[in-house]
């Protein structure tokens, strides 16, 4: 019996921003007891989706015990990018957003490369490319603005049967996605590499193109960031990413992804997320100023890794007097 | 033509020439054993093999055929496996996604098949008939021993036709260490070709048929067992004649002078009533199967671990809440594991060696670089240190001289009770010698050594008395005559020790 209960919902790492979401989703109805509607759940996952997108793909990065700053970068080009080059049709439409994807995922397998291959240390190799990219990003578009087409931000924003958003469907389905990854030679791989990558090796894990994958995923999924922002925001922006980068490891940490790597998942990232925004709508909704906003958030960031750290010294405390 | 050779194998590394024109050959169904010092190129060899190195030049057959390796995934896939000394297991994940890491069947989804591999794990427990385990649990829940047992499991799972057994039984238990052993006869029988590397050369004795001796990277000798004796093989390992391999034994004991007293300290379920008593110059040596409470009972004095009862050190009652704690009061702790507990491998020998005493060697606010050099240099000179310099990263040594800076930087404290966990582990007989000597030179000087070994030669060897453990509790203590091999086992096993007339009666 107890050892079911340490196998599930109390061993996943994801356990502390389950809670916390729950908590801030109860003050939430009871502040305002009508507002749970469908209409109210897409309108949170459309305000919720940009940040997914860039806080999953570090997640990746954070699982193979690495960290990738040019998502920032890489959300910026992409903004920037498909602003300025999409043209009101169809086909438009689906290049550019298709090479938007493609620059972000090769930027990132870069990455991947010269950390892997060189061995320097992903911080270094990342922060480099955030800048380059960065950089770019304001030779495409030198501030906000860009001609986005009415007819892309319609079909990003776009209710099905008028009350369930397309963002909705995206968070459903990268959940199943990841649920699935997870269950694949590289989702353990992935694991193996970031909890110990000399052992993973020696088992024949091929640790170069796991790492090729973690920051290919990071930077395919900063490129729909910075795809989706645009359609969000209906305008384009060489420093969306700025933003971002903390944003999304906050949440990744949060949903209990550890920095050190191998413990972690985009389960935990999508709870995290949503928690972090849940946060600021009812900061916003008690009329507090948006620097309350960061304070909290910051706040939230010391509690959730204290609260992880500690559990996990308690449960090693027990093992070893049991 | 042997069935498998490896021709003329060359390898170096920035400055050190790690295996010069080395060769080893094996047929099937043979146990061939690889002994060498620390730093004889054994590690190299089978790194090579297995596809962690890429040699400079040689070529490795198996049956006639050339054997192309790239990488560790190649070695596997050819049917070269090992059970690595250091474990290539993942802590975080479960029994069964280490037992087939990197080789996961999957279904038509690409997902990897859960119930199978579960299954299948389970299956492997029974095959080979080791303690049954949930296949679901985490491996960092699992104690050392255990690991090394999944360890062993998940090379046989690889279906190897080489298998390569590198130090696999350091961290057994003697039970486990035959269960060991008679798989790798029943694998041999198989028509295997096994090569099994050990610094215990009764084991190699009771399994091998052959041995390849290596010294300075290369292969100085293929004897047959019987053609070896144990003196020809430690001077061949060594280039040298040694003396006897034990120091000679004396006793230090100061009676009166009771350093550290134990009573009635118990934590949890794995230490109960442990009432104990550890004079200035006394090795005490600390014996039993493995896993009987005694790495508690070194965490407890340690202050690695909550414990009830007392610990009196010098006549003064200490709560060890807190390593610091045990360290002010003189401790010193002297882990296994030298990786993940004693030696901090991406800092150089100097800073590894200092580390523990940096109060001792700054002047002020400031570090003294000469005082730093004088313990660096004595304590490399003292123990032999095999480094370049001191700047070297101790990450780069070989094993045998890690564990030496890891004992280096233990005794700069200048400690007066040393807790020395299995520190013999996986080191070769030359720095073996000289680890015994040195713990000898430590009781003569008075200070008081807690000595625990899976090894019992050595605890009747080294140790003035032996305590054995068994189920948490003390089972005796072993003065004397009465601390012998045959006695430490029965007092494992919950026999009662009998001393050598009884003995001699009794056959």
């Amino acid at each position: 019996m107890k050892k079911i209960k340490e196998r599930g919902f109390w061993k996943s790492p994801a356990k502390v921003s389950v809670i916390l979401f729950i908590v801030v989703e109860l003050i939430t109805f009871m502040l305002q007891p009508n507002v749970l509607s469908m209409s109210w759940i897409s309108l949170k996952a459309e305000s919720a989706i940009t940040l997914m997108f860039a806080a999953i793909g570090e997640t990746f990065v954070l699982l193979i015990g690495g960290i990738d700053l040019s998502i920032a970068g890489i959300i910026s080009i992409s903004s920037s990018f498909a602003a300025v080059y999409m043209r009101d049709n169809i086909f438009s439409m689906i290049l550019i957003s298709l090479l938007t994807i493609l620059i972000g995922t090769i930027i990132g397998m870069f990455n991947g490369f010269v950390i892997q291959k060189f061995k320097v240390q992903p911080f270094i190799v990342t922060f480099a490319t955030w800048y380059i990219f960065g950089g770019i990003a304001y030779l495409v578009l030198p501030k906000d603005g860009g001609d986005v087409p009415q007819r892309f931000v319609k079909a990003l924003t776009y209710r099905i049967g008028g009350t369930f958003s397309v963002a909705l469907v995206i968070i459903i389905v990268c959940l199943l996605l990841w649920l699935w990854i997870k269950k694949t030679r590289i989702g353990i791989s992935l694991f193996a590499v970031g909890n110990n990558a000399h052992a993973a090796s020696l088992n024949g894990i091929n640790v170069m193109r796991t790492t090729l994958f973690a920051y290919a995923a990071s930077g395919m999924f900063a490129a729909l960031c910075g795809l989706y922002r645009v359609a969000v925001t209906a305008t384009g922006s060489p420093t969306a990413g700025e933003s971002f980068f903390n944003q999304a490891i906050s949440a990744a940490v949060i949903g209990g992804t550890l920095l050190t790597g191998g413990i972690g998942g985009q389960f935990g990232t999508i709870i995290g997320v949503l928690v972090f925004k849940a946060i600021t709508d009812l900061l916003v909704f008690a009329g507090a100023s948006s620097y309350w906003s960061t304070l909290f958030q910051g706040a939230l960031l010391v509690i959730a890794v204290l609260f992880s750290t500690v559990t996990e010294i308690l449960r090693e405390r027990k093992g070893l007097t049991e | 033509m042997p069935d498998f050779e490896m021709r003329n194998i060359c390898k170096s590394f920035p400055g050190v020439k790690a295996l010069d024109n080395a060769n080893f050959n094996a047929d099937r169904g043979d146990i061939v054993a690889l002994l060498g010092e620390n730093g004889a190129g054994k590690s190299t060899l089978i790194k090579v093999l297995c596809g962690e190195h890429k040699p400079d030049s040689g070529e490795i057959f198996f049956e006639g055929k050339k054997l192309e390796i790239h990488s560790t995934r190649d070695a596997i896939q050819q049917k070269i496996c090992a059970v690595y000394q250091e474990l290539s297991l993942v802590p975080e994940l479960t029994i069964a996604e280490n037992m087939f890491l990197g080789f996961y069947e999957v279904d038509s989804l690409r997902r990897v098949n859960y119930q199978k591999l579960e299954k299948r794990t389970k299956e492997l427990f029974k095959k080979y008939e080791a303690d049954d385990l949930d296949p679901r649990m985490k491996v960092k829940e699992l104690s050392l021993a255990q690991k090394q047992v999944l360890e062993i499991l998940k090379a046989l799972n690889r279906d190897g036709d080489i298998i390569v057994f590198d130090e696999a039984t350091s961290a057994l238990s003697d039970k486990n260490a035959k269960w060991l052993m008679n798989i790798i006869r029943r694998l041999a029988k198989e028509g295997k070709v096994i090569i099994f590397i050990s610094h215990r050369l009764d084991e190699i004795r009771s399994l091998c048929s052959r041995v390849i001796v290596y010294r300075a990277g290369t292969d100085v000798a293929d004897l047959k067992i019987e053609d070896a004796d144990s003196d020809q093989l430690v001077s061949l390992m060594l280039g040298r004649e040694i003396g006897g391999y034990y120091p000679q034994k004396e006793n230090f004991v100061r009676e009166e002078e009771v350093l550290v007293s134990l009573k009635n300290v118990s934590s949890g379920h794995t230490l109960k009533n442990v009432n104990l008593n550890l004079r200035a110059g006394e090795i005490l040596g600390v014996g039993g199967l493995a896993g009987q409470g005694q790495s508690e009972l070194f965490k407890c004095l340690f202050g690695l671990l909550p414990y009830n009862g007392e610990i009196m050190v010098k006549n003064k009652e200490i709560r060890m809440n807190h390593t610091a704690t045990a360290m002010k009061q003189g401790i010193a702790l002297i882990p296994e594991e030298r990786g993940l507990q004693g030696a901090v491998l991406k800092q150089s020998v100097r800073e590894n060696i200092v580390l523990a005493s940096l109060d001792k060697i700054c002047n002020g606010l400031f570090l003294s670089k000469a005082k730093e050099g004088e313990i660096v240099g004595r304590s490399m000179k003292a123990l032999s240190i095999k480094a370049e310099s001191p700047e070297t990263l101790v990450g780069t040594l070989s094993g045998g001289n890690q564990q030496k800076v890891v004992l280096a930087k233990s005794l700069a404290m200048e400690p007066d009770i040393i807790l020395m966990y299995d520190i013999t582990r996986g080191v070769d007989v030359g720095t073996k010698k000289e680890m015994f000597n040195m713990t000898k030179q430590y009781a003569k000087e008075g200070k008081a050594i807690l000595f625990y070994s899976t090894d019992s030669e050595e605890l009747v060897n080294v140790c003035n008395s032996v305590v054995v453990m068994n189920n948490g509790m003390i089972a005796g203590r072993l003065d004397g005559e009465m601390s012998t091999r045959e006695n430490i086992i029965r007092l494992s096993v919950g026999e009662e020790a009998v001393s050598k007339e009884e003995n001699d009666e009794e056959n």
